[in-house]
Parts: structure tokens; sequence; C-alpha cells
């Protein structure tokens, strides 16, 4: 119900809020607006409306009050007292000065805030370049927004295969007969960086590549020298970079000079030279020839549809739609391949590089991922939060010291958005000295970046506009999270109880909340300490895990000789080569085959089955075991071409009981299963143990030589000088690799992972430890007396160490029990990316949480150390 | 609508001009400028009370508490001696303005009329 009388009471209430209205005054406008509302009433109107309308047409107590003020004030653009002044700039000077001294006085602290905020900072710029320079890959193609790149999906046996990698006819053949298509480009790049100029040879830095005449038009690499529309139309055409040419002519005009590659047929004449390829392009080549007439050196014809390893990438027409043009390549595909039954997708050529995850892809090694750019760009946040939260802890902490010049700032007329705006001014400025810090940091630490993640980014280019604008905002944006709480928290600090001498203390709730934030602090940190902790365990696991064939002290390397044989009992005439075998060795990624059908094969089951090329000396240069049965022999001629051998998982998959003697047929040539071997790794453990079928290969391409421990050096050297007197191209260097170390290639892009969250591990911890560093040196200043009156009744030093060292132990633990189950279910994300991984137990998770607690206490400890050992004498005197 | 600087303006001569005829009170004053201006003219107490103040304070009008009949109390508003003389220079102001207005008005319509 309303009350007129009780309403007018809380008007009345809320106008002596203004001091700009004195008694009188008030007396006054309530007896106007008792008449009014009578007034009102008498015609007609409620009381609650005619008090409603009333009280709108006088306005706000405070415009009132400033109405009141204008009549008494002596000046007329007088400002009322009590309120808020706009900005007064020898203010802003005093602001400053004051900040640079505090800054100067606390020099500990200050400096822990500004490095842990620039080293906080720097992760975070340095990812916001590293994602913008991934985000650039190849977006500066003028066309770019109307190329993409032919990706065909099959399902092989059930499982969704995409494969960027096409039939070489498909190119001219769709341009032909698919209407939304305006220009096609293959392109494939080779290893082998070799060319001859005369009789020098020179290595260029990158590979080459070999593509249509079209690449100049349809992509933006622009030609210094030549002409973009017939430069790649001969048959002897080559065109090389700017540094290429440098590199094999030095100061010469390049054009028409004859160039060979050693291992291929004829000359080469240099027809253009193009502007070397950006670092942000996902093709990269140093010399580029035409395709057509290189692919007959890799025995494919012009209509070959089987071979099926080009790159091509289309030019949409300008109104033409993706959905519509995909379908009619898919039809054009299938009609020549009649068992392939692909799907086409179409990729928009600048997500080739992030948003590629397709075998045997062009870019394999430099491939970019987005799922490691978020979790890298997360963790820099991470660590940016661990020195945000340090930034908090200690300006509230210390809020003490500032409590003072709060008071007197109040008195002298300062209200509360002041002194908040003078604190965040303070955090922001804080922030960009440390922002300065952290360029500098990175200045010096993008070479070791570079050199992790494989790439070139140049230090310029963080002063690219967005960037620019991203750093600067993301600096505000830490300047204002970090000095908000400590701002309203010193601002509302009541003079009277400030001013008083000794009467302020850290409030409950403030203690409480430095709590929280320090443990998440911790709990953050140790997530960092065990995601890398379970990381390097699975690395361990990947090293250490038996593959059931022996790799270590096996080399490999590139059969290019006339008469293979002959040059392996050269090699094995030296007694520290064990054996020769030319057979594949474990390969990143297999090719599975296609038409395998074998005795009693129920229906078409759906499982692949994959190829190893063998010869007769495998088994004793790998060591592997056979199961059952017997492996190939030159005691047995008809091994060579009518016998296999299965792994135990391919006898399982075709469901022999006892497999010697059972017919395979693969394709449309039959074969009898001589033996079964033991189950090995012949991929990375990302993929599980498959089945497989191993065949006599004559021509397969790889030797796998053992050699003894032994004088590894002069093996090498000895085999390296064989194979140079019988090989076909005595200009050609002889690769020879360690299989060891290609097996641990296989997990390169999981050794980036670990490094770089090791890296960033450690900047946690330090960060983390910093801040807490930071409040145990506070914390051992506020009870240096209550350490010395417990000296005096008698504690020990190790007691008091015990006594101020218990509290940062408990947090630490707490932390963990968020971490903990955090990091376990994030890295067993992870783990799942492994078809064979570690099971980190609970020791692993102890030993991080015990790690942890060392560094802390490590910290925590000098402070305590000192402050309790500390003669009582010394700190009763203090104060 | 008057504009919001003549209404100011003219806000001074108004209350001197209904106080002239006896002493009055705030609400009264708001209501008897609604009903002469034939409600052309539309004060707020917002608007009014500074004014009195600043009358007041001029020493052109005086004040006092009283009871009213219905026994609430009430602040009454009377001229004081300089008020009275003020009102009538007030009045010359006006009328000189308002004559010279008058003048240039119909040089206006006559030169319009010519056209």
């Amino acid at each position: 119900m309303f009350d007129l009388n009780d309403a007018i009471r809380q008007w009345k209430k809320s106008l002596a809020s203004n001091p700009g209205l004195e008694d009188g005054q008030r007396a006054e406008l309530e007896a106007c607006l008792r008449d009014e509302v009578a007034d009102l009433v008498r015609r007609g109107f409620n009381p609650e409306e005619a008090f409603a309308r009333v009280t709108k047409e006088m306005g706000s107590a405070e415009a009132m009050g400033l109405e009141f003020f204008k009549v008494y004030a002596k000046s007329p653009i007088g400002r009322p007292s009590w309120t808020r002044k706009g900005i007064e700039p020898s203010l802003l000077w005093n602001y400053a000065k004051i900040a640079l001294r505090k800054f100067k006085r606390q020099k500990g602290y200050s400096i822990i805030n500004v490095s842990g905020l620039a080293v906080g900072l720097a992760c975070c710029a340095l990812m916001m370049l590293w994602v913008h320079h991934e985000k650039s890959y190849d977006r500066f193609h003028v066309n770019g927004d109307s190329i993409y790149r032919v990706i065909k999906e099959t399902s092989p046996g059930g499982k969704t295969m995409l494969d960027a990698r096409t039939p070489f006819p498909l190119g001219p053949t769709i341009l032909a007969k698919v209407p939304e298509i305006q220009a096609i480009c293959r392109f494939q790049g080779y290893e082998g960086r070799d060319l001859k100029y005369g009789d020098k040879v020179i290595t260029l830095d990158r590979n080459f590549g070999t593509a249509d005449p079209s690449f100049f038009e349809i992509f933006s690499f622009p030609l210094l020298q030549g002409d973009p529309k017939t430069a790649l139309a001969g048959p002897d055409a080559i065109i090389l970079t700017e540094s290429a040419a440098r590199k094999i002519f030095g100061t010469e005009d390049p054009m028409g000079k004859v160039l060979t590659k050693p291992g291929h047929r004829g000359n080469y004449r240099v027809t253009g030279v193009m502007k070397d390829m950006p670092e942000n392009s996902h093709i990269k080549v140093d010399s580029l020839v035409a395709i057509a007439y290189d692919a007959p050196n890799h025995d494919v014809g012009e209509n070959d549809w089987e071979s099926l390893f080009y790159y091509t990438y289309v030019q949409l027409r300008p109104a033409a739609s993706v959905s519509a043009a995909a379908p009619k390549v898919a039809a054009v595909l299938n009609d020549y391949l009649r068992n392939l039954k692909a799907e086409i997708l179409l990729q928009p050529l600048k997500d080739v590089h992030l948003k590629s995850h397709f075998q045997w892809d062009l870019d394999n090694d430099g491939q970019g991922s987005q799922s490691t750019l978020t979790i890298f760009s997360l963790a820099a946040i991470g660590v940016l939060f661990l020195a945000v939260i340090n930034f908090m802890n200690l300006s509230t902490a210390r809020s003490v010291q500032r409590a003072k010049e709060v008071g007197l700032r109040k008195v002298g007329g300062a209200c509360r958005a002041d002194l908040v705006g003078q604190f965040l001014g303070e955090s922001i400025l804080l922030s960009f000295c440390a922002l300065g810090l952290g360029l500098a940091v990175i200045g010096f630490a993008l070479p070791l970046f570079n050199a992790l993640a494989g790439k070139h980014i140049a230090f310029s280019r963080m002063f690219d506009f967005p960037l620019v604008l991203g750093l600067a905002g993301m600096t505000l944006a830490t300047g204002i999270v970090s000095g908000v709480y400590p701002a309203f928290f010193l601002s509302s600090f009541q003079p009277s109880r400030v001013l008083k001498a000794g009467a302020v203390s850290g409030s409950r709730s403030q203690a409480a909340l430095r709590k929280v934030l320090v443990v998440l602090q911790f709990a953050l940190t140790l997530f960092f300490v065990m995601g890398t902790a379970i990381v390097g365990r699975q690395l361990q696991y990947v090293r250490e895990k038996d593959l059931g064939i022996d790799t270590h002290d096996v080399i490999t390397t590139f059969v290019d000789f006339q008469d293979f044989q002959t040059v392996k009992n050269a090699f094995l005439a030296n007694p520290n080569v064990l054996s020769v075998t030319r057979s594949s060795p474990p390969q990143k990624e297999q090719r599975g085959l296609s038409g395998v059908t074998w005795e009693g094969k129920a229906g078409a089951e759906g499982s692949e089955f994959f190829p190893v090329p063998v010869d007769p000396d495998y088994l004793e240069t790998f060591r592997v075991g056979m199961a059952e049965g017997r492996f190939f022999s030159r005691d047995f001629p008809a091994d060579l071409n009518e016998s296999v051998v299965l792994n135990q998982a391919a006898a399982r998959a075709m469901g022999f009981v006892s497999p010697v003697g059972k017919k395979v047929s693969i394709g449309n040539r039959s074969y009898t299963v001589i033996g079964v071997i033991k189950d090995f790794h012949q991929t990375s453990l990302h993929r599980p143990i498959e089945p497989m079928i191993l065949r006599q290969s004559e021509f397969y391409w790889e030797a796998c030589i053992r050699i003894s421990p032994r004088n590894v050096s002069e093996t090498i050297a000895f085999l390296q000088a064989t194979a140079k007197r019988f090989s076909r191209n005595p200009d050609v260097s002889f690769p020879f690799e360690f299989l060891d170390d290609r097996l641990d290639g296989f997990y390169a892009a999981e050794r980036k992972v670990e490094a770089v969250l090791g890296l960033f591990t450690a900047i946690a911890l330090f960060t983390a430890c910093l801040g807490l560093f930071g409040l145990a040196s506070f914390l051992a200043e506020r009870r240096t007396k209550e350490l010395g009156i417990r000296k005096v009744l008698g504690a020990s030093t190790s007691g008091l160490i015990a006594l101020q060292t218990r509290e940062f132990t408990k947090w630490v633990l707490v932390s963990a029990l968020a971490a903990v189950p955090a990091s376990f279910f994030a890295t067993s994300l992870w783990l799942h990316r492994f078809a064979y991984h570690a099971h980190p137990g609970p020791g692993l998770f102890l030993l991080s949480i015990l790690a942890t607690l060392f560094v802390a206490l490590a910290a925590v400890g000098f402070q305590s150390t000192q402050a309790a050992r500390l003669n009582p004498v010394e700190s009763l005197r203090y104060e | 609508m008057t504009t919001r600087a003549l209404v100011a303006a003219s806000a001074k001569p108004i209350v001197l001009s209904l106080l002239i005829t006896g002493e009055s009170y705030g609400y009264q004053i708001l209501q008897r400028v609604r009903l002469v201006s034939g409600g052309t003219l539309k004060w707020s107490s917002a608007m009014l009370y500074p004014v009195l103040h600043r009358l007041e304070k001029e020493g052109l009008i005086r004040s006092e508490w009283k009871t009213s009949e219905e026994g609430r109390m009430r602040k009454y508003y009377s001229l004081t001696e300089r008020g009275r003389k003020d009102f009538f220079a007030e009045k010359e102001q006006w009328f000189g303005v308002h004559d010279a207005l008058k003048k240039f008005w119909a040089q206006a319509e006559a030169v319009k009329a010519a056209e």
C-alpha cells in the first residue's frame, strides 16, 4: 500500500544526500511538493501517481543542489566543492613523481613486477607474432580467394582417407570438362638441390619443383627476368630464384645459361629469374622446370591416371561456386579411375598451411597446425596470467605502505575515482614499461624460437600494424586487469582510519583472496610441469620401446647402382659391415595394397594390408624373429615371384590358423605363404601394427646396411667412397642416414611440443616463484616482531622456518588437487594421438608435485631463513 | 515553447509583478504563472525556488515561515521596498524593449507587404 508520508520521508532522505541543499531549502521543497500533490489529488489523481509525477518534474537532488549552489556561489562558473573535479594537470605530474619514487624505494618489488610482466608479455607477443606469421601463409597471392587445391577423399576398407595428391592428367582434363574452372596448375616438388654449371656442382638451399606454365599466372610469384606466359613452356626451361641464380652465376646474367641436373637426362636453359619465394608460402622451391617434360623422368605418361602423386591447383571463375565445381571434378576422376570411388574437396589456398592433415603433403615438415597454435597461445596467456597474479598479490599485500598516501589524498579532496585513476594509470604505465623490456627479450629470444619452431620470422614483423594494435591492446588489458583490484582496494581506505597511527592491517578477506590467487598460480604452474613431464615420458617411451625390429647401427642409403650385387659385395668386404639388404626400413607412413584376397576369404572384409618390399637378407639385418615357417631364401628361386611372408597381424586378419602353405593373391598374382614373421613396428607409434605382407623386390630403392658399432666414422667413409665408385652419377653425394635418426624424425612434431612446453614451464615456474618470493619476504617482514618474540620464548631457528613455510606448502598441495585431474585429462587427450603410449602413473604426478614444491620452498626458504635467524635483539628493536 | 533564455530573463519581472499584489508562496506562484500566461509559461519548482532565493539574496524580496490554514508550514515571500522600486525599473526596461520590437516588426511587415 502506498503511504504518501513514507514516500515523502524517503524522498527527503535522498535530498539530504546532496550537500548543496540546506535544511530550510529542503523544507521549502517539501512544502511545495505537498501542495502540488494535494492539488493533483483534488483533480482526481491517486496519491501514488501524483507523487511520482511531481518528483519527476522536480528533478534529481543533484540538479536541484547545483541550482541552489549557483544562487550562493561567488563566481557563476564555480564548481561545488563536493563534486568531482576534471583532470588536474598539476596532479598528473605528482602522480608520475610518486609512481617513480615508489619504484625507486621498492626496487625489489618493482623488479619482480616488471620482469614478471615483461616475460609474460614477451611470451604472448611472441605467440602473436607466430600466429600472425602462420595465418599470413599464402595470403600474398592476388587471386588467392579463387584458388583451391584439389583434395581427394577415398575410403579404402571403410577408413576415410584424405590425400592432396591427384593423378597427373587430372588437371588438363578438368580444365576442359568443368566449366567453373578458369585455370589449373599442377605442381610437384622433388628432393635434390644439386645443379651442375660447367663442371661445378652447386647445392641450392631449397628443393626443386615442377609446374605447369600457368604457374606464374595463377600464383603471384613475380618474375624479374623472362616472360611469365612462356618462361615455363619449353622442354628445357628452368626458372631460378634470385638467390639461386646469384649462387650459381654470381654477377653473370643467368638468362640462356645451360645447366644440368645430376641424375637427369638432358640440359636445362635458364628462361627466367623469379623473386625468392616468401617464407610464408607453402610452395617453396629454388628452381622450377616444366612438369609436362619432367614427368617422363618419373616414368609418368601424359595419360597415366595411376600416377597418383601430383598436386593440382585450380582457379575458379569469378562467379563459380565451390560446391558446384567439386562434384564435377569428382565425376571426371571417377570416370577414369572406376575403383577409386573418390569424393573431391576443394581446399581454399589460405587453408593449405594450417588446415592440412593429409598424408604425403607437400610441406609436411613445415606444416602448421591449428591445435599446436592454440595450445601454445593458451600457454603464453597462462604465463602472462601468472605475472598478473603476482602484480595483484604484491600490490595488495604492500597496500599498507600506500594507505597514508590514500588518506592524505582523500583529505586533500581527492575522490575515489581520482585514486582509482591514479592506481590504474600506474599499473598501465608499468605494463607498458614491461612491454618495452619484453620486446627486448623477444629480440634476443626470436632466433632461439625460430630454431625451435623451424621458422624464419623476422623481428621487424612485430611492427606490422595489426600486431602493434594487438600488442597495445594486450598491454592495456594487462595493465587494467592487474591494476583494477588493487586500485579499488586501495581507494576504499577511509582517511579517518588509515591516518591513525598503525591502524591498517590487511583485512581477512584480502588475505583469503591472496591465498586463492597463489593456489591458482601454482595449479597452473603444476599443470605446466606435469604436462611437460608426461610429454617427456612419452618421448622416452617411444625411444625405449622394443619395436620388434633392431634399428640400432643400421644405415640407409639410396640404391642408384648398375649392379647392386657387386656394390653389396664391395660393402661386405669391410669387416665392420655386417650385412646389407635391399629392403624397406620403417616408414613414417605406409600406403595400403588394394585387391588382396586369400583362401577362405569371406565376403568383402575391411582389413587394409600394407606391403613391405624385402630381400632374403632382411631378417639378418633387422634381427626380426619368425613365428612360423621360414623367411625368403636364395636357395628357393621361386621365392622371388611366388612367395610371401605375413606378419602375425596379417595372419590374424586373414583368419589363418596354420598360415604356411596358404594361397594369397594380390591383384591378379597369386602367392604362397611360406612363413609368418613376428609383429614389429614398421611405422611410427602413432599407428597400430597393421597387417603386412612381405614380398621380395629386386627394384626397391633403399638399401639398409648393418654396421658394427666400432669405428663408425671410418666405416661410413668407406661406404661413401665405395658407393661413389659404383654409382651411376658420380656427382651425387650419397646421403647416408642412421635409421635411428630417421625414426627420431617421426616424432619431430612431438619433440617440438616438448621443447616449447619445457620452455614455458621454466618460465611459468620462474614467474610463480618470483611472486612467491616477493610474498614471502613481505610476510616475513611483517612477522619480524612475532618471530623475535617466539625466539625469545625458546623457538628454534628450524622451527621458525617450518612455521613460515608451512603455509606455502599447504598452498602448493591444495593447488595440486586441481592440477592433477586437469593435466591428467589434457595429456590423455594428447597421448591418444599415439596408438602406443606410456601410462603415466601416480609416481610421475607425485614427482612433479615434489619438484614444484621443492622449487617453491627454495624461493620461500631464503627469506624465511633470514627472518628466522635474525637476532631477537635486532628484530624486537625494529619499528 | 518559450526558450530557456527568455524564461530565465523574464523570471525576475514576473515574480516581482506577482508579489506587488501581495505576499505569496512557491506553489501559488507556480499556479498563477500558469494561469495568467494562459499556459504559455510552465515553470517547475526546480526552476522557481533558486530564482526566489536569488531575489532574496539580492534584497528584492523577503521571506517568512507561516502556518497555513491547513496547518502546514509554508514560506511566504513578499516585496521589500527595494523590490518595489526595482519592479518599476524592470517594467520601464521591458516596455522599452517591447516598443522597440513593435516598431521593428511594423517595418518588417511594411517591407514584406511592399514586395
